[in-house]
């Protein structure tokens, strides 16, 4: 549908002009997208936003660095997902920021030990990540991405986890460049990347959709739906594809965008209370109603519980908040919080 | 008795990778994993060096664009090249 398809990133300029601000595109993570069209038109940039720019070219230009160590270290498949991967389907792949380098490893733990004996360094307790969907972050000194090799691809709590090995044996070149290491097939990739953003935030941000649009080519769609179907995903992928054609494709307005990803459209920032309301009903349509009842309970108690080893009076401090600023933008509240 | 050749100076191309934002130029130096920017006549240096060129040509580029005299050119490419030698950006 979309990929290679100069409408897609024409109706992606029209989202960024219906953004109420900077915060806003900012928060929906096209920012940087918003100041190539801008300076396409001739416009200033804001400074705040050329910030961002120098930011975002630093992280870009230490992926292949990075990527090509952990490359050379590492003699087993080792598979890149979202960030850079989806950046590389872009007009122009500096537009996509991002933060850290997702890897599928054949073996994470032992890739893990190769990219250490490397010169990589584990950032934090590797404790802490017994139970992740990937191992203890990796930084290479003085460079300001981090690895984060995983065990399996992130995706939300009720979902079953995709099968790595069907991952890995349907893998790709990376569209990256960097010699041997691989990609999801776009078909898979796009689950991924759907999966991802429901784990965050579900239907949250506008870059989740246009990755998801970039990846996703029109011959895609057929093998996409068979895997959605065979990993147990069908329901997340008919709203998250449905929600992307209607936005980003012109195609017709999908139920879920009309019902509960409204601020997609106008690019604007979803309230403290959309953003919960969102959370708590993610799985309400997506997975079976024989299901739901578990998934409804266990996002709950996730929402309204407490984070790691927050202390409860905090908790409550930052729940106080949370009722004050019900409709505050979502990212405006973040900056209230200590 | 053939002239000697001029000394072409070029940006190293192994492990440097840079971008440049509007009126700025930011560098990745792979090797030392270092960051570090240039701007202003530093940006009009970096890409005549990406290319190659001697520190006649550097000068003469910035006395036509700033139209300053050659020795006060010749000084910022100077001070330009030797900030670049100490980082080991010059292809050697």
């Amino acid at each position: 549908m979309l990929r290679d398809c100069g409408e897609v990133w024409a109706r992606v300029e029209e989202l960024i002009d219906a953004a109420p601000s900077t915060e806003a595109l900012r928060a929906h993570g096209v920012h940087l997208l918003a100041a190539a069209v801008w300076r396409s038109r001739g416009r200033t940039v804001p400074d705040e936003v050329r910030a961002d720019e120098r930011r975002a070219a630093a992280m870009a230009m230490a992926a292949p660095l990075l990527l090509r160590r952990a490359r050379a270290a590492y003699p087993g498949p080792l598979l890149l997902m979202k960030g850079p991967e989806a950046a590389a389907r872009y007009p122009d792949p500096g537009t996509r920021y991002f933060r850290d380098l997702d890897l599928l490893a054949g073996d994470a733990p032992a890739a893990q030990r190769a990219l250490t004996a490397a010169g990589f360094v584990e950032v934090g307790s590797p404790a802490e990540y017994a139970d992740r969907q990937h191992l203890c972050p990796l930084a290479w000194p003085g460079l300001p991405l981090v690895v984060e090799l995983h065990r399996v691809p992130n995706r939300p709590a009720w979902l079953a986890p995709p099968p790595a090995e069907e991952i890995l044996r349907l893998a790709v070149p990376s569209a990256t460049g960097v010699d041997g290491l691989l990609a999801p097939a776009p078909a898979a990739h796009a689950l991924l990347l759907a999966a991802h953003g429901w784990a965050h935030k579900p239907l949250g941000r506008l870059v989740d959709l246009i990755d998801l649009a970039a990846v996703l080519g029109p011959g895609d769609r057929a093998l996409a739906a068979e895997l959605a179907r065979a990993w147990g995903w069908e329901g997340i992928w008919r709203v998250a594809l449905g929600a992307a054609d209607a936005l980003i494709g012109a195609r017709d307005r999908s139920r879920s965008l009309s019902i509960w990803a409204r601020h997609l459209e106008g690019v604007r920032d979803r309230s403290v209370l959309e953003d919960h309301l969102a959370r708590v009903a993610a799985p309400a349509c997506t997975v079976s109603l024989r299901r739901l009842p578990s998934a409804l309970g266990a996002n709950l108690s996730r929402t309204v519980g407490r984070r790691g080893h927050e202390r409860w009076a905090d908790k409550l401090r930052r729940s106080r908040l949370a009722v004050a600023h019900a409709f505050m933008d979502r990212s405006e509240h973040e900056r209230t919080l200590p | 008795m053939t002239p000697e050749p001029p000394n072409i100076l070029r940006l190293r191309t192994d492990e440097l990778e840079w971008k440049q934002i509007d009126d700025e130029i930011v560098v990745l130096d792979g090797r030392a994993s270092n960051y570090l920017s240039a701007g202003g006549a530093g940006v009009i240096l970096w890409h005549m060096l990406e290319s190659g060129a001697t520190a006649d040509e550097l000068s003469a580029a910035l006395v036509d664009k700033y139209s300053i005299d050659e020795a006060s050119a010749r000084a910022d490419v100077d001070s330009f090249l030797a900030e670049l030698t100490e980082q080991g950006l010059l292809a050697t």
